[in-house]
């Protein structure tokens, strides 16, 4: 493998982990509020909700796509 | 042995992914202890490929094959000319932090060229070394702010502070991929 290709794949492989961890982060932290105030919720919504705090990180704390 | 000009960037589809995709989602994945922990990881890297290569290879310099987002000027280097680089290009960028927290505007052009490196000496690894502690321990002390003020990165778009300590981690990281192609020519 070249080396420029094994950066690109060494690229990918950070940015894989690191989606990883945001979605475990925002699933467990989506869990830890369902289970303080004892909300009932099933594992597609809080799966939801997750991906739902993902994406906002696209607009907090800083609008991301800016490419002036 | 030199190819190409410093300065004169990168291919338009490699700069264009790096502008579009690249930095928009480093943005969102990313944090200022994320790029910190990343960065570190780095250091610790280099250290090792540095200490396991014997004192006279690390001024050698060896011609490789282009790597992902390094321009072709930067084909010729040694390891401490790479150390070199990333000491100048790293005292730069903590500089353009420092002002940009502040909310200052950063008048000061960034070029390219100017950070290249030119002396090649000995002690290079050893510089390197030191500026990354003195980097290391400014960013754990930093209040980790989003500044407004930016400063625009001559190949890509404006980056606030937080953008400039994620590409500190990005630049280190592109850089050691680059210094293992030198060791592997050097072997």
């Amino acid at each position: 493998m070249s080396s420029h290709l094994g950066t690109l794949f060494r690229v990918g492989g950070i940015f894989i982990g690191l989606i990883s961890f945001w979605i475990t982060v925002s699933f467990l932290g989506v869990l830890f509020i369902a289970s303080i105030f004892n909300i009932d919720i099933d594992l597609l919504s809080l799966f939801y909700l997750s991906l739902l705090i993902l994406i906002l990180r696209l607009f907090y704390p800083r609008f991301v796509f800016s490419f002036k | 042995m030199a190819r190409g000009v410093a300065g004169e960037g990168l291919p338009y589809i490699e700069q264009m992914f790096i502008k579009f995709f690249l930095i928009p989602s480093v943005r969102v994945l990313f944090t200022w202890r994320i790029s910190l922990i990343l960065l570190k990881r780095e250091v610790s890297i280099i250290k090792k490929l540095v200490d396991n290569l014997p004192k006279d290879k690390l001024q050698q310099q060896v011609l490789i094959q282009r790597a992902f987002a390094i321009e072709d000027h930067s084909r010729d280097y040694s390891v401490n000319m790479t150390l070199e680089h990333l000491t100048i290009a790293g005292n730069a960028v903590m500089l353009v932090i420092k002002t940009l927290t502040k909310e200052e505007p950063f008048d000061k052009p960034i070029k390219i060229e100017a950070v290249k490196p030119t002396q090649n000496t000995e002690e290079e690894h050893k510089k390197f070394f030191e500026f990354m502690q003195n980097y290391t321990k400014y960013i754990e002390k930093h209040p980790r702010n989003q500044s407004k003020m930016t400063k625009k990165h001559p190949w890509f778009v404006e980056f606030n502070n937080c953008d400039w300590a994620s590409f500190m981690f990005m630049h280190t990281f592109i850089h050691r991929r680059q210094i293992e192609a030198i060791i592997k020519e050097i072997k």
